[in-house]
């Protein structure tokens, strides 16, 4: 019952909450609607935005890229200005930094609708710029190493600076750095040389292929470079020796120290008072020396190399630097070792002897009317004139057989004054058969001949250079003994 | 040499000297070490690392280190830059081929800032072979006059083998690090 009584109440409570209700309900609602409409109008906004997006993107790269423009030119400016008033490079410098910045305001402000890739690579290229900046920075305005000075200096040293750098190329081209002694160029031939009585320091051996070389006699450094499957017999040598980017040769070598650098496949017979090194080589094997000549225990104890060492396998290995036996180089087998090496002068001094022996013969021949033959073929007024030329050749030559140093230089200057007036000696080598122990002397006669010119070329040009004398005529000089 | 390691050196009145001897292979740094200490130098393998040798000489300790010069090696160099008061830069005069090599290493090594205080004597070794450049010859292909002006430097032409002109160079060594450090005595 009360529940009923009640119920007529209700309502009548209902009404009058209802009336506050309704309002607050009402102004909800319009709240709700206003925000609603808010939002509406927000979200189509936005969307008309992200409608446009792609066209302010692009907008947005026009300007990113104008303004990346204009401080390209910036920095090409600050070099101009670099060289012209180096004082207004700091402002200069303070406007480039701001428009960077400037630059990177304009990402950050359209970084929320940008793609993330335009964002990040926009950001990098502004990144970059700040990089270049500071390089630009440090190259043109060079930081100054603390220092105490006089102030009077300082101004001084900006415009001296880049002096130094220009004259380094000018001072070096002009400085003519002398050749020294030695064999370069060559390939497939027998190069020999005797250093017996002469007093030569350093000899090079340089981009030789295929060739076999014999230096008899001590020198004080050898410094070979660029060989080719070549054979290197050398003496002894009081100093070092230094080689550099050999591959498939053979060495005999006896020297205070030993360092081989970039070898390959090569082998080295070697007498060294120290250890030798090896750097960047490999397959390089080590035996002990084994050459003779006539007179080597002379010159081995010249050097202090009389007795065997035992340091031609204590190899020291710069690139392997550890207890193990390095990989790069090993002992030669015993098997495969070539036999005691014996080399000669290519003209003995024995030999320059029987030369010159037949060469006073040759001369006494017209007086004498030995050959005949001679005195037939040429008329007498002739014979004067060349006797005259000959006898001044002849003089020379004996001079330059007691001054010249090299063995084996006399020798050659005593075959260019023979074979120069071999042209007068038509029948000289029929007569005088036993001449034929002159390895192929007839031959070289016979050659010189057809090209005198050449042959006096190479004769005079000899002593004007006074070069070591590689021409022809060693070409066909007797082969060692190996 | 900053201040402070000069207080030092006055305050501690022991008279050293670090000595730093670099140069290409083959240049002659340990014959020239050993010929002032009075060894023999007959049986001298390239250097596999380093020597140190201390010497005194006139008043002075110097103690000298010798560092191997083989191309593999050189970069270790640097680990030897430290509180060197001399550097003692040793050329081959006669190796004529590898002097552009010579010339490339000495300039990397005068970039250093830890040696930028270090007096710089240059050996001209080798003097004694025949075809060898002479000093003031090296000294315009290593276009010495270019240097920069705040550094000591001196070449002197010399020979390990004979020991010719090495006293000459030292001296005028110590007696610039001298100038420079205990300048109060």
């Amino acid at each position: 019952m009360e529940e009923e009584r009640l119920d007529p109440n209700l309502p009548m409570k209902e009404l009058d909450l209802d009336a506050d209700l309704q309002k607050k309900h009402q102004a909800m609602l319009d709240r709700l609607s206003n925000r609603h409409q808010a939002r509406l109008d927000n979200s189509l906004a936005r969307r008309s935005d992200s409608t446009n997006s792609t066209e302010s993107t692009s907008s947005f790269l026009c300007r990113f890229s104008d303004c990346k423009k204009s401080i390209d030119s910036q920095f090409a400016d600050a070099r101009l200005i670099a060289q012209s008033d180096p004082s207004r490079l700091k402002s200069h410098f303070a406007d480039i930094s701001s428009s960077i910045s400037d630059l990177e305001k304009l990402v950050a402000e359209n970084s929320y609708f940008l793609p993330s890739y335009e964002v990040r690579s926009s950001l990098k290229t502004v990144s970059d710029l700040k990089q270049n900046l500071e390089t630009l920075n440090s190259e043109l305005i060079p930081k100054k190493k603390f220092s105490f000075r006089n102030k009077a200096t300082t101004k001084k040293e900006l415009p001296k600076e880049p002096e130094p750098v220009k004259s380094d190329p000018v001072s070096t081209t002009n400085f003519k750095i002398p050749d020294s002694p030695g064999f370069r160029n060559k390939t497939n031939e027998t190069l020999v040389k005797n250093f017996k009585g002469t007093e030569i320091g350093e000899f090079t051996l340089s981009d030789l292929e295929s060739c076999e070389v014999r230096l008899i006699g001590c020198c004080s450094v050898v410094f070979m470079n660029r060989l080719k499957d070549c054979k290197v017999y050398m003496g002894p040598v009081i100093g070092s020796i230094l080689i550099e980017e050999v591959e498939e040769c053979a060495f005999v070598l006896a020297s205070h120290q030993i360092r081989i650098h970039l070898a390959k496949r090569t082998d080295f017979y070697l007498r060294v008072r120290s250890r030798p090194i090896i750097e960047d080589s490999n397959d390089v094997r080590f035996a002990p020396y084994c050459l003779d000549y006539e007179g080597i225990e002379l010159d081995l104890e010249k050097a202090g190399l009389s007795e065997e060492t035992g340091n031609w396998g204590n190899v020291d290995d710069f690139k392997w630097l550890r207890a193990v036996q390095s990989p790069n180089w090993c002992i030669l087998p015993e098997n495969e070792r070539i036999g005691k090496v014996h080399i000669e002068d290519s003209v003995s001094r024995i030999e320059v002897f029987v030369l010159l022996i037949s060469v006073i013969l040759v001369k006494c021949a017209p007086e004498l009317k030995i050959i005949t033959l001679y005195g037939w073929i040429t008329p007498y007024s002739i014979q004067l004139l060349w006797l005259q030329r000959w006898l001044m050749e002849l003089a020379f030559g004996i001079l330059s057989f007691f001054f010249y140093p090299s063995c084996e230089c006399r020798a050659v200057c005593f075959k260019a004054i023979v074979l120069s007036f071999s042209e007068q000696f038509q029948g000289f080598v029929f007569l005088v058969p036993w001449i034929d122990q002159f390895h192929g002397f007839e031959a070289e006669a016979q050659c010189s001949m057809a090209s005198k010119e050449e042959t006096c070329f190479n004769f005079w040009s000899f002593f004007y250079t006074s070069q070591p004398f590689n021409g022809p005529m060693l070409k066909k000089s007797p082969s060692a003994g190996v | 040499m900053g201040l402070l390691s000069i207080i030092r050196k006055i305050k501690r009145k022991e008279k050293e000297m670090r000595i730093l001897m670099v140069g290409l292979d083959n240049s002659g740094k340990t014959t020239i070490v050993l010929k002032i200490n009075g060894e023999d130098t007959s049986v001298i393998s390239p250097t596999l690392g380093f020597n140190i040798k201390t010497i005194t000489y006139q008043k002075y300790t110097l103690n000298i280190w010798d560092v191997g010069g083989q191309r593999t090696i050189r970069s270790y160099w640097r680990n030897y830059f430290e509180q060197t008061d001399g550097l003692v830069w040793v050329v081959d005069s006669s190796d004529l081929r590898r002097l552009d090599d010579c010339k490339m290493e000495l300039d990397n090594l005068l970039k250093e800032e830890r040696l930028s205080g270090a007096s710089l004597l240059i050996l001209a070794n080798k003097q004694d072979i025949k075809g060898a450049l002479t000093p003031a010859e090296i000294a315009k292909v290593l276009n010495l006059e270019a240097m920069d002006k705040t550094r000591h430097w001196e070449i002197v032409g010399c020979s390990a083998y004979t020991g010719e002109g090495l006293l000459e160079g030292f001296d005028w060594l110590v007696q610039d690090i001298a100038s420079r450090i205990y300048m109060l005595d």
